[in-house]
């Protein structure tokens, strides 16, 4: 099984370093699928770190399943030694040294291999008799140094080179031709290659070749990390390797292109071999202030550019309705009416709490507000509930102003008639068949009545005013989302 | 604040608009009682009207239309509830025989009837004839006595004459003195006037000392003055008024005439106007005013030739006067009924002058009764002026009037013969000297 991903490895490589293919797109690619490895070394790297050894060997295993580098199968070793399964351990060392017989390190792990293998021995024995004594199993220490992944190619390709290891820290610089005492020849092969290597300082030397001159390069490997690095032997210098991440993932990175008139280097998280020098990086994603920095890189040096972009002041807004037609009023702006079929409307606020007043004929009115967040846009739906019929109540309203109008009519009519009655009797005139006194009388019963039913109706109507069994409008805030990329960004606030 | 005050307005409004008992409190004793037309007065219910007073019992004959319809006699009682209905709704009924009822009917408190029957409550209604009886002056009684007293020679033939369609014989009518009523009759239509110094004598011709006029007798009016009495006889189609005295035999004689435009004398009225005065005033309606006449200084002359009016003196005239309450004095047609009655209980008479064709509230021919307080010579102004204050176009309150005298004082009694009602006004609008619980 090894043997054969070994083989679907070594098939992918060289597929990768296909002469047909141009430099660029090799580079490109190769880049892509690096970073990808990267990727996922990193990750094991992090849960490792964090003591998560069960997900650190799964997250390694399932790295060397997608690309067949041996590093992962070591890291997943040394994960399973962690966690105590010592035959697991034991499986991924050995597959490793299966996938890479030539491993630098090949004599280490043997060792270790064999350490497990008696450890395994002792275990056995040791769970005989502790299961004899009832004791429990101490467990074992565990050498727990990751191992990095390290690609070395060279423009053009097929170069000779030389791998030494710094194994004495207080070792002088490697001098080419010299003794080097305190640096060890760890490989010796041709580019492009990857090795899996233990930490530490190591010393590249890519041989004349051709008739391009020797190129050298120290190189600091770093525990779960994956090294790329390329020498471009026309020009005779290694170059270095740039990574530029940023807490917004995907965000557009130019590389000496401040003005980002070009297509973007990469996103991030992105990291390329470039020349060595000064270079301009630009990050930039939508929602956020673009960041330029500077960054100097030196020959073979393998830089990480962390960029912490943050959002720009602002927002959208963006509204619909369930309301065929309706209008929006958001602070003292009255915005458009929107009507059925219309794209939702889009306005750029700045970011904060803003007053919303949205209305539709015949529904009540919402009234609130709305955060808008910053750098990204806050979808609401705004449910506007009809408004509850009030025509009995108008009618019960008109009613009762109608009987009370009366009531007051005949009221007024009826003392009118009152004091004529007075005066009259008062004058000695007053017929005791006079009309006026049925007519009054009936008047102040009409004035009675009119005042009762107006009392009821007006009771009625208000307490059909007031009764609304139907809830009222409302808002629903969908999870705030990210600008759309380049090209998607929202329309300009309409409105008036 | 000013909240509650509306509340508190609106709420006093609503408390008192809504009382509807407050109306028959103010109608509870009204000043003004209306009484009810019998069924059988057809017409004109309210066009005469003559009111009898004994031992302090009144009652009120209210006749329907003159010459065709019947009379209805109502009990006033003694105080201020007098009875609605009609005690008496056939008098001058023709069921009986033939009556033309006149529209100036007279009132007998107390009469001996021929028979020798002493009767109370008796009216004088008209002219006709009972079955079976001899035609001449009906008069009928509470008791549903009655009697027929004779007549002149020339109505007792018209009357007698005519066969089933006869010609209405319209007389007028006045009793005087008491406890032996005189009574005096006029006929404008013969141009006759006789008087009967009791109602069982024979009728006395009165013919003025300057012969037969046309339209002599078209009124009448009596007072007595001690122990004699004094007629008055208008004769309006001559613009005079007669007046005639009785002397100790009891004989009228012609004493005095005045004599004006034509119209004079369409109605008459006669009687102190103070209390305690021998000499009565003589009241004389032309249709348009009322002309006040000292009777002794006339009585001191000739009754020929006649005294022109100009000439008579202490002179006063009677007005119709236009206020806010009433207009169309033109058409008032004042005095046509002329009654002296002590309304305020002062124990002066006041001039009642009944004026049918005047504008009540706009109503036209509402009529109303206009009083005057004629306390001495000089023109008099209306003191107080009585209508319906349920009047109704055309009702011409006034066209019959009467004086009825309950308790101490005396009541308007009036009728409307336009709205077929006849009323009675309690309350005068003077300072009353006796005032009852239906003035307040």
């Amino acid at each position: 099984m090894h043997r054969v991903l070994w083989i679907l490895t070594v098939l992918g490589l060289l597929a990768v370093l296909v002469p047909a293919r141009t430099a660029s797109a090799q580079g490109v690619e190769t880049t892509a699928r690096l970073e990808a490895i990267r990727k996922r070394m990193e990750a094991g790297q992090a849960r490792y770190l964090a003591g998560d050894y069960a997900e650190a060997a799964r997250l390694f295993e399932e790295g060397y399943r997608a690309h067949p580098y041996s590093a992962f199968l070591f890291n997943a070793g040394v994960c399973r030694q962690k966690l105590g399964d010592l035959e697991q351990a034991l499986a991924r060392f050995r597959d490793y040294l299966t996938v890479d017989p030539n491993a630098p390190d090949r004599d280490k792990v043997l060792a270790r291999i064999a350490a497990l293998e008696a450890e395994l021995a002792r275990q056995a024995e040791a769970k005989s008799e502790a299961e004899k004594a009832g004791a429990p199993e101490a467990p074992a220490a565990v050498d727990g140094a990751m191992k990095a992944l390290v690609v070395i190619e060279t423009e053009p390709a097929g170069a000779p080179l030389r791998l030494y290891a710094r194994i004495d820290p207080t070792a002088s610089p490697f001098q080419v031709g010299g003794e080097n005492p305190g640096w060890l020849e760890v490989a010796a092969t041709t580019a492009p290659t990857n090795l899996t290597l233990d930490v530490g300082r190591y010393h590249v030397v890519v041989e004349k070749f051709q008739d391009l001159n020797l190129s050298e390069t120290d190189i600091d490997v770093l525990p779960g990390h994956v090294h790329h690095f390329k020498a471009n032997l026309s020009q005779g210098e290694f170059m270095a390797f740039l990574r530029v991440t940023a807490n917004v993932p995907g965000a557009t990175v130019h590389l000496d292109d401040a003005s980002a008139r070009r297509p973007p280097w990469g996103s991030t998280p992105h990291g390329e071999l470039v020349r060595p020098g000064r270079h301009s990086v630009r990050v930039a994603a939508p929602g956020f202030e673009p960041v330029t920095t500077w960054v100097e890189l030196a020959r073979g040096e393998q830089k990480l550019v962390e960029v912490e972009l943050s959002r720009v002041d602002y927002g959208f807004l963006r509204l619909s309705s369930n309301a065929p037609e309706f209008t929006v009023r958001i602070g003292t702006d009255v915005f458009r009416t929107l009507r059925s079929g219309d794209a939702p409307l889009e306005v750029r606020l700045p970011a904060g709490v803003h007053p919303l007043v949205v209305s539709s004929e015949g529904r009540k009115p919402f009234h609130g507000e709305v955060e808008i967040p910053r750098g990204r846009v806050q979808p609401a739906f705004v449910r506007l509930i009809p408004t509850y019929p009030r025509g009995a109540a108008w009618v019960q309203a008109i009613l009762s102003a109608a009987c009370v109008g009366t009531g007051v009519y005949l009221g007024v009519e009826s003392n009118r008639l009152y004091s004529e009655l007075e005066a009259d009797r008062r004058l000695g005139v007053l017929a005791a068949d006079d009309s006026r006194v049925t007519k009054g009388r009936w008047f102040s019963i009409g004035a009675n009545v009119g005042f009762g039913a107006g009392g009821i109706l007006g009771a009625l109507a208000t307490y059909n005013f007031v009764k609304d069994p139907l809830p009222e409008s409302s808002v629903r805030l969908s999870a705030p989302e990210e600008f759309p990329k380049e090209g998607e960004r929202p329309g300009a606030p309409g409105g008036s | 604040m000013r909240l509650r005050m509306v509340s508190s307005a609106v709420l006093g409004f609503a408390a008192v608009a809504c009382s509807w008992g407050r109306f028959d409190d103010v109608a509870d004793g009204a000043p003004v009682v209306v009484l009810e037309k019998p069924r059988d007065v057809r017409s004109g219910f309210g066009s005469a009207l003559a009111a009898a007073t004994r031992n302090g019992r009144a009652a009120l004959l209210v006749g329907g239309t003159p010459g065709a319809s019947h009379a209805a006699l109502f009990d006033l009682g003694r105080g201020e509830l007098p009875v609605e209905h009609a005690l008496m709704d056939d008098l001058c009924s023709s069921d009986r025989g033939r009556c033309f009822l006149t529209d100036r009917p007279a009132a007998l408190p107390r009469v001996v009837a021929p028979s020798g029957l002493e009767l109370e409550f008796c009216f004088a209604v008209g002219a006709g004839a009972f079955s079976g009886q001899a035609p001449g002056v009906l008069v009928e009684c509470e008791s549903r006595d009655r009697f027929t007293i004779p007549v002149p020679e020339a109505l007792d033939a018209a009357l007698r004459s005519g066969g089933s369609q006869p010609e209405p014989q319209m007389i007028a009518l006045a009793a005087v003195g008491a406890p032996e009523p005189g009574l005096l009759a006029g006929s404008e239509q013969h141009g006759l006037a006789w008087y009967y110094p009791e109602v069982s004598a024979a009728p006395i011709d009165l013919v003025p000392v300057q012969g037969w006029e046309p339209g002599f007798g078209a009124s009448v009016a009596a007072a007595p003055v001690g122990e004699e009495r004094l007629l008055a006889v208008g004769s309006p189609a001559s613009g005079r008024v007669h007046l005639f005295r009785t002397n100790d035999d009891g004989v009228p004689r012609p004493a005095a005439c005045v004599e004006a435009g034509p119209g004079f004398g369409r109605s008459l009225a006669l009687g102190p106007l103070t209390a305690g005065d021998d000499e009565p005033e003589l009241l004389v309606g032309d249709g348009h005013m009322v002309t006040v006449l000292e009777v002794a200084p006339l009585l001191e002359g000739a009754a020929d030739p006649c005294v022109r009016l100009e000439d008579a003196a202490e002179v006063a005239h009677l007005a119709c006067r236009e206020t806010g309450e009433v207009t169309g004095c033109s058409e008032a047609e004042l005095g046509s009924t002329l009654v002296l009655g002590d309304i305020d209980g002062d124990g002066d008479n006041e001039v009642l002058a009944g004026a049918p064709g005047l504008t009540v509230r706009g109503i036209a021919r509402a009529g109303a009764i206009v009083v005057y307080d004629v306390e001495g010579p000089g023109d008099a102004e209306p003191v107080d002026v009585k209508f319906l204050s349920s009047a109704q176009n055309g009702d011409e309150l006034g066209r019959g009037l009467a004086a009825a005298r309950v308790g101490a004082r005396d009541i308007i009694a009036a009728g409307a013969p336009g709205s077929a009602r006849a009323a009675l006004f309690y309350c005068p609008a003077l300072p009353a000297v006796i005032s009852g619980s239906r003035c307040r």
